[in-house]
């Protein structure tokens, strides 16, 4: 009896179905390196492929249909995330949440069973939670009944408000485009809001999407909560301020000081 | 070949690299650095008369190091916290640090009384929800972080000025947190021991060390050879680190004082 990622009441795999096991890992964590989040024809056309390898193998930090997210829900496989070893991460999400904008308002994306709010206590102003599956949803309002959730595909959904910070709780990965849909909430930032995402750091897919955020985004802190053999990375970051070319240009040009000798 | 022209040659030869690599105060500094993290290593906390040797040995360095991982500092403690450097922790990392800490009391203790040995200015009470503690008791050394914290004390919470190491609460508590406190003690595992009296049955501590620094480390091992962990965590940033751990005294928390 071997132990495995695929767990341990699986038979062990034979050697050839492990060599290509890791074939597959190897081609995959090739595409994250390389081409995730290209534009260009093989980019595409090499992530289609990857995505159909992890919807076959049922990866764990892959988009996945809302069948199994309600599924799943239904039976309450997620209640572990209430457990002990996951309360650093709210904690530290909810703590800065806190401090840095006091009474402000928190869209939760994939908001699940809500477990932020809990954290969050009396020191915000509005929440609203989205959640793909319903049966996340009625578990949420069994929680927090008073709380405003909605059951959207964080994908197409576009908030009506603007709010001062959007939480990506572990749920980046699991969207297909996880870029675009950052840009898209971009533009309900409030004025001086910002975006927290939590990854887990042993997915190579939520790396490659940290290695984009921080190539996109101005990110102000970056915290690692490792607990259980397990960890995660919390990124704090909103847009880039706009780039002043014309006052680069005249500095450049006209300045009465070099800035330092070359 | 003389000496002198051996030494050129070498010189010559070898990349600057290496060469500050192997300059005799950088090789110096590597072996005080390796001395220092062996007698910790070993000798830390422990009986016998080698172990008090290098004990006395080791604390005579750090005074005249300067670390500010050591005990011994409460003057210059005094004069920072008056000159207002550490006013507040605005880093976010820091800061995560105290929200972890008020997380653990308010998933395992809800409504608990808490004890913040060396509260400094009382940020954690900061942290707190008015459902999290009943009752908060803050002490610290510096009378001038105290005077600050006292300034936001409220119905629930007590500030006080006294040394950990002699001082005596009045009654029990659920939580008792050492927040970067316990390496900063000349005595931090007797110290711990003492307070075990003011636990409630099946209360916590919650101690918080500083990940980068070899006392700090020697004496989180030291601490977790004798209290059982029911969990622990490392918070880090790209400049610091800190493991934040919750202990349980098994039953002798129990027994009275």
């Amino acid at each position: 009896m071997a132990f495995s990622a695929r767990g341990f009441t699986e038979p062990p795999l034979q050697l050839g179905a492990q060599l290509r096991y890791g074939y597959e890992q190897l081609w995959r964590a090739a595409y994250y390196r390389l081409c995730f989040g290209g534009s260009t024809r093989l980019a595409r056309r090499w992530g289609d492929a990857v995505r159909r390898l992890e919807a076959e193998l049922k990866s764990g930090d892959a988009p996945r249909p809302q069948s199994v997210w309600e599924a799943e829900y239904g039976k309450a496989a997620w209640r572990n995330l209430a457990r002990l070893e996951e309360l650093n991460r709210y904690s530290v999400i909810a703590g800065s949440i806190a401090f840095l904008k006091q009474n402000g308002s928190v869209l939760d994306v994939g908001c699940g069973e809500a477990l932020l709010l809990s954290y969050l206590g009396e020191n915000i102003g509005r929440y609203v939670g989205v959640d793909l599956a319903q049966a996340a949803i009625d578990r949420a309002l069994r929680r927090h009944p008073a709380a405003s959730f909605i059951q959207a595909d964080a994908q197409i959904y576009v908030p009506d408000q603007c709010f001062d910070v959007i939480v990506f709780n572990e749920v980046l990965y699991y969207l297909v485009e996880p870029m675009a849909a950052l840009v898209r909430y971009e533009s309900r930032l409030a004025p001086g809001g910002f975006f927290i995402a939590s990854l887990y750091e042993k997915s190579m897919r939520a790396r490659a999407i940290r290695r984009k955020i921080g190539a996109r985004y101005r990110s102000f802190c970056e915290l690692r909560v490792s607990a259980h053999g397990k960890s995660w990375s919390i990124h704090m970051f909103g847009p880039k301020p706009p780039r002043r070319v014309c006052a680069s240009l005249r500095r450049l040009l006209f300045s009465a000081k070099p800035k330092a000798p070359l | 070949m003389t000496t002198a022209a051996l030494k050129s040659w070498v010189k010559g030869g070898l990349p600057t690299a290496t060469l500050r690599a192997l300059h005799p105060q950088r090789l110096k500094a590597k072996f005080v650095r390796f001395g220092y993290a062996a007698c910790y290593r070993f000798f830390f906390a422990r009986h016998g008369r080698l172990a008090a040797f290098f004990g006395r040995k080791i604390s005579a360095w750090e005074g005249r190091q300067g670390r500010r991982d050591a005990p011994g500092l409460q003057e210059q403690w005094q004069a920072e916290s008056a000159a207002a450097t550490w006013r507040y922790p605005i880093d976010l990392d820091e800061l995560s640090r105290y929200s972890v800490i008020a997380g653990y009391v308010q998933f395992l203790k809800p409504g608990a009384a808490v004890l913040d040995v060396g509260c400094g200015e009382g940020l954690l009470l900061q942290r707190f929800d008015r459902s999290t503690c009943r009752k908060y008791v803050g002490i610290d050394f510096c009378q001038t972080a105290i005077e600050r914290a006292s300034e936001r004390a409220d119905e629930r919470s007590l500030f006080g000025c006294a040394d950990a190491e002699n001082f005596h609460p009045s009654g029990r508590f659920d939580v008792i947190v050492f927040n970067e406190v316990l390496y900063l003690l000349e005595n931090p595992l007797a110290v711990l021991r003492r307070y075990e009296q003011w636990l409630e049955p099946g209360g916590v501590f919650i101690t918080s060390s500083y990940g980068k620094s070899v006392r700090a480390a020697a004496l989180r091992n030291r601490i977790l050879q004798q209290y059982s962990a029911v969990d622990e965590v490392v918070v880090s940033s790209k400049k610091h680190a800190w493991w934040i751990d919750v202990l349980t005294s098994g039953n002798r928390g129990a027994q009275s004082p």
